[in-house]
C-alpha cells in the first residue's frame, strides 16, 4: 500500500506541474493585453505597464519567476481586482464553491445510492422504472435548467427560499439540488446496474443457499459489492459539479471561483487565470488520487496488484 | 497627443461582452426618471435601499482603476473640486464656491470649503488635491487612467507622462498648486471648456498623503484602506457579494442625504436580479431585453434610460478597396432599418442613431442639446436610394459583386445584431455578400486594431461631457481610427475647434460643421444605435437615477416613501 500511495502521488506532482506549465505558455498565445482599458491605452502607456507589472520579460524568465513565486505561495497580484493578491481572492471564494460541491456531492451521492438500490431490487416493476426515468432526467437536462426552474417556482412563485445569494444555510439548499441532480442521476444508473449483476451472481445464489437471510445478503453483500463501481465514478462526478458550478454560481448570484476562472481568461487576467488553473487542477487531482486510494480500501486486490508490482 | 483626448472612451463593445455590466447608464436628470416628488409623500422610517450591480468593485485605489463600478462608488465616499447635479452640471463640492477663472481661462483658483473633513477629523486640504493628482500623471505609478490629466489640458500632464519629453516624470511641474490649505490653483495649457465637469471624476479626488502611504498596496481594498471625505461610507464590503454604503453625517450637505444605507448585491446574471427583484430583495434592477415585455406594462415600475454610448459600423478602406468608394459606404449605410433593430432586436430604450455624437449628452453655450442642430442624424434608412448609391458605386469601381466580412463580438446581443445587419445588407444591395465573424473578446479587439476586417461593429462610451470625445476619434492619425479613413478638412475642423476653448460658441459650431462633414458627405462609418438601458424601478423609490455619464446609478438624493 505504501509504494502505491507513493507512486501515486508521483504521478499527482507530474501532472500538476506539466498543467502548470502548458497553462503558462498557452496563456501567453491570449490576444491583447490584461489592461481593462486598453482600447484607448497609447502604445507608450502600454510599455510603462508592462514594465511595472513584469510582463516585458522574456517568457521564460517570467515562468520560472512565477514557479518560484508559486513555491513560496505567492500566486501574484490580480489585474481584474486592480492588485489585490490572488491568494487572498482564492482563499475568499474556493470555500463557497468548496462547500456547495461538497454538498451536492455527497446529497447526490446518498440519493443516488437510494435510488439505484431500490431500482436495482426493485428490478421490473414500477420503482425501477421510475428511478430509471428520473435518472434518465437527471442525465440529459442539464443542471442550469434546474437552477431556473428551481429558482422560479420555489423562490419566486411560492417564496420558500432564497432566490439566491449566500448568506445562510437557507441558501445553499437550491444551488446545491440543481448541481446534485446529476449526480442522483448518474449514481442511481451506475448502482442500479451493479445490484442486479451483483444480485444475479454466484457467491448470492451460494449465500441464499445457505441459509443467509435476505437482509444480511443485501446489506453485507449486494451493496458493498455494488458500491465499488459508484465510488470510482465519483472523481469524474466531481469534475462534473466544477464544471456545472461556473453556471450555477452565476444564476445564484453565488460568489465562488467558477465565474472566476471564465472571467479571467476573458479579461487576460494572467495570474487569475493561473491560480485558478492551479487551484482546480489540484482539486482533480486530488480527487482522482483519493478515489485511488479508496478504490485500493474497497477493493484490497486493486491494493495488492499495487503493492507486488 | 490627439489620441489622448479619448479620455475615457471605452470600447463600447465592452458593454456587451459584459453584458449588464455597463448597462447601467442613462438619462439627464430623466424625463422619465423617478424624480416625481408627489407633493405631500411621505417618508419611510427605514431609509436603505437595496440594489444590485452586475459587478464586484475591483478596487477602490484612485490610481489602479479603470471600470465605472469603482469610479462610481469612488464618487460616492470620496468627493472632489466638482459633483455633478442631476442635470450633469457641474456644482462645488470640497470646492465651496465655483473657482475663480482668469481672463485667458487657463487658469482656476478654487477655494476649499475649511469645514471638509476626512473620516479621521483631519481636514481637506489643497495638498491633498496635489498630491493625488500628481500621483495620478507619476509614470511610476503606472495608472490606466494617467492620461485624462492630458485629456483635461492641465499644464504639463502630457508631457509629464511621455517618455521623449524632457518634463518626463517630472510631477512637481504639474499645473497644480496649493497657494495655501484652503487655495488651490490650477493652470491649463489651453482654454478647456468642460474642464470643470471633469473634476467630479474619480481620477480627480483628492487623498491623504500620510494615509496613503501608510496603506501601501492595501490601499483601497477594504472599507478600513480608506479615508472618506463623500457623502458616504463604505461600512461592508463582502468582495464577490457586494458592499454596503452609510451617509456620512460629517459631510458638508449631509442634510440632502436621505438614504442612511445602500446595500449593493453583485448579481452577473440578469435573470437572477430580476427574480431577486420580484421576490422584494432588490428596490430595483436593470433589466436585459429579454425582459422587456415583462415589466412593459407596470407602468409605474418600467423606466428606460437614454445612454451616452453609440454603437457605429467601422467601414475599413484600409483593406477593402471597395470601400473607399463612397457611393459603396453610403449604399452600405443606407441599407439597415436601424429602427427595426432597436425596436425589435434590443428593445431595451436603444434608439436609432443616424449620428455619432448622442442624444442628451452635451449642451452648447446655447443651452441647447448638440443633436437640436440635426436630431435625425444624416443619411439615414434609405433602401431605394440605397440601391442606386450601390448601382453606381459599382460602375465607378468596375465590379459587380462584393465579399464583405463583418466582425462582431461572440456575445448573443452581438452576433444577434450583427447576423441583422448582414441579412439588411445583402437584402437591399443585390451582389453583396456579408459573413460575420464572430470572435471572443480578446480576438475581436486584435482583429480590429490590427484592421483585419471590413466592417466592424463597435462603440463608444464618452468620459468627458463634450462631443469633441466622440468626434476626435476620426482624424487621420487617431489610434482609434484604423480604417484609413482621412479627410484634411475634417482633420482642420478638429482642430480649429480643440483651440477655439476660449470662443465655446465657436467651437460648438466647427464640431457641428465636422460631424456633418463626417457622416454626410464623407460617410466614414455607418452609425446603429445609442445605447439605451431599461430599469425595473419600485414605485416607493423616488429619485434613483441612471445618469448617462459620470456615474452607473445616482442615488445621492434618492428617497423611500412610505409603502
Amino acid at each position: 500500500m505504501g509504494r502505491y500511495l507513493l507512486q501515486r502521488f508521483g504521478y499527482m506532482l507530474v501532472t500538476f506541474f506539466v498543467i502548470v506549465a502548458l497553462t503558462f505558455l498557452t496563456m501567453q498565445l491570449l490576444p491583447g493585453t490584461p489592461y481593462r482599458n486598453q482600447q484607448k491605452l497609447s502604445p507608450e502607456q502600454i510599455e510603462i505597464m508592462n514594465h511595472k507589472y513584469g510582463l516585458d520579460k522574456p517568457v521564460a524568465v517570467q515562468f520560472v519567476d512565477y514557479v518560484g513565486n508559486m513555491l513560496k505561495g505567492d500566486l501574484g497580484l490580480s489585474f481584474q481586482y486592480d492588485g489585490r493578491p490572488v491568494t487572498e481572492i482564492l482563499k475568499e471564494k474556493l470555500p463557497v464553491s468548496g462547500t456547495l460541491g461538497t454538498e451536492a456531492l455527497i446529497f447526490g451521492a446518498i440519493v443516488g445510492v437510494f435510488l439505484g438500490i431500490l431500482a436495482g431490487l426493485k428490478h421490473n416493476t414500477f420503482w425501477d422504472y421510475g428511478a430509471s426515468i428520473l435518472a434518465i432526467l437527471g442525465i440529459s437536462i442539464p443542471s442550469f435548467i434546474f437552477a431556473g426552474l428551481l429558482q422560479y417556482w420555489i423562490a419566486v412563485k411560492l417564496g420558500w427560499l432564497p432566490v439566491g445569494y449566500w448568506d445562510g444555510p437557507q441558501n445553499h439548499i437550491l444551488p446545491a439540488l440543481s448541481l446534485s441532480m446529476s449526480v442522483i442521476a448518474t449514481v442511481a444508473r451506475f448502482m442500479r446496474t451493479e445490484m442486479i449483476e451483483v444480485m444475479g451472481s454466484d457467491y448470492i445464489t451460494t449465500a441464499k443457499a445457505k441459509g443467509i437471510n435476505n437482509t444480511s445478503i443485501i446489506v453485507k453483500h449486494s451493496i458493498r459489492n455494488a458500491v465499488i463501481p459508484v465510488i470510482t465514478i465519483l472523481g469524474p462526478l466531481a469534475v462534473n459539479i466544477i464544471t456545472g458550478s461556473l453556471v450555477i454560481e452565476q444564476i445564484f448570484a453565488i460568489p465562488g471561483i467558477g465565474e472566476q476562472f471564465v472571467t479571467s481568461i476573458v479579461t487576460n487576467d494572467y495570474p487569475m487565470i493561473m491560480g485558478t488553473t492551479i487551484m482546480y487542477s489540484a482539486m482533480l487531482i486530488l480527487i482522482i488520487f483519493i478515489v485511488d486510494i479508496l478504490y485500493g480500501i474497497i477493493d484490497p486486490r486493486i491494493r495488492l496488484a499495487g503493492g507486488e508490482a | 497627443m490627439r489620441r489622448n483626448k479619448a479620455k475615457w472612451p471605452i470600447l463600447l463593445s465592452l458593454i456587451l461582452v459584459m453584458s449588464m455590466l455597463l448597462t447601467a447608464c442613462s438619462s439627464k436628470g430623466g424625463s422619465t426618471s423617478t424624480s416625481g416628488s408627489g407633493g405631500n409623500d411621505q417618508l419611510a422610517d427605514n431609509q436603505v435601499l437595496n440594489i444590485a450591480d452586475s459587478s464586484d468593485i475591483p478596487s477602490l485605489n484612485w490610481t489602479q482603476i479603470s471600470d465605472s463600478t469603482s469610479s462610481t462608488y469612488l464618487q460616492y465616499v470620496t468627493s472632489g473640486l466638482m459633483r455633478l447635479n442631476d442635470k450633469l452640471e457641474p456644482q462645488p463640492d470640497m470646492a465651496a464656491s465655483m473657482p475663480e477663472i482668469s481672463k485667458d481661462k487657463k487658469t482656476y483658483t478654487f477655494k476649499l470649503r475649511k469645514d471638509a473633513k476626512w473620516s479621521d477629523g483631519s481636514p481637506v486640504t489643497a495638498n491633498d488635491f496635489v498630491y493625488a493628482w500628481r500621483k495620478m500623471v507619476d509614470p511610476k505609478t503606472a495608472s490606466p487612467y494617467s492620461f485624462i490629466f492630458a485629456s483635461a489640458n492641465i499644464k504639463n500632464a502630457a508631457k509629464i507622462e511621455n517618455k521623449k519629453d524632457p518634463l518626463f516624470g517630472k510631477i512637481d511641474q504639474l499645473g497644480v498648486k496649493a497657494l495655501n490649505d484652503h487655495t488651490l490653483q490650477v493652470t491649463l495649457d489651453k482654454p478647456t471648456p468642460y474642464f470643470l465637469s471633469m473634476l467630479a471624476n474619480a481620477y480627480f479626488m483628492p487623498q491623504k498623503q500620510s494615509f496613503v502611504e501608510k496603506q501601501g498596496d492595501k490601499l483601497g481594498q477594504e472599507p478600513q484602506n480608506l479615508l472618506y471625505n463623500g457623502p458616504f461610507k463604505l461600512t461592508k464590503w463582502d468582495h464577490g457579494s457586494g458592499w454596503t454604503l452609510e451617509k456620512n453625517n460629517d459631510y458638508w450637505d449631509a442634510k440632502h442625504v436621505y438614504l442612511k444605507q445602500v446595500n449593493v448585491h453583485v448579481i452577473k446574471d440578469n435573470s437572477t436580479a430580476v427574480n431577486m427583484y420580484n421576490s422584494g430583495k432588490l428596490d430595483a434592477t436593470g433589466l436585459s431585453s429579454d425582459f422587456i415585455d415583462q415589466f412593459k406594462n407596470k407602468k409605474d415600475q418600467f423606466h428606460t434610460f437614454k445612454d451616452a454610448g453609440v454603437f457605429f459600423l467601422y467601414l475599413n478602406q484600409k483593406r477593402q478597396p471597395a470601400l473607399k468608394n463612397v457611393n459603396v459606404r453610403k449604399a452600405i449605410n443606407m441599407s439597415i432599418d436601424r429602427n427595426q433593430m432597436v425596436n425589435v432586436l434590443l428593445k431595451d430604450g436603444s434608439v436609432a442613431a443616424n449620428y455619432i455624437v448622442p442624444k442628451e449628452f452635451a449642451k452648447g453655450p446655447d443651452g441647447k442639446d448638440f443633436r437640436s442642430a440635426a436630431p435625425n442624424g444624416y443619411n439615414g434608412y434609405n433602401p431605394k436610394e440605397a440601391q442606386k448609391l450601390w448601382e453606381k458605386g459599382k460602375k465607378e469601381l468596375g465590379i459587380k459583386s462584393l465579399k464583405l466580412e463583418l466582425m462582431s463580438q461572440d456575445t448573443s446581443t452581438s452576433a444577434k445584431i450583427n447576423e441583422y445587419i448582414a441579412n439588411q445588407i445583402e437584402k437591399n444591395l443585390p451582389g453583396v455578400k456579408v459573413t460575420v465573424n464572430k470572435q471572443p473578446w480578446g480576438n475581436y479587439l486584435k482583429l480590429l486594431n490590427s484592421g483585419k476586417y471590413d466592417l466592424g461593429n463597435s462603440g463608444w462610451i464618452p468620459d468627458y461631457d463634450d462631443p469633441m470625445t466622440y468626434l476626435d476619434l476620426w482624424t487621420t492619425n487617431n489610434q482609434q481610427n484604423n480604417m484609413g479613413f482621412s479627410d484634411p478638412k475634417f482633420d482642420k475642423l478638429i482642430e480649429e475647434a480643440d483651440n477655439l476653448g476660449a470662443d465655446p460658441q465657436k467651437r460648438w459650431d466647427k464640431m457641428h460643421e465636422a460631424e456633418k462633414l463626417l457622416l454626410e458627405k464623407d460617410q466614414a462609418i455607418a452609425p446603429l444605435f445609442q445605447e439605451g438601458t431599461a430599469h425595473a424601478i419600485r414605485p416607493y423609490v423616488k429619485g434613483l437615477n441612471y445618469p448617462n455619464f459620470g456615474m452607473r446609478v445616482d442615488f445621492l438624493h434618492a428617497k423611500i416613501l412610505k409603502h
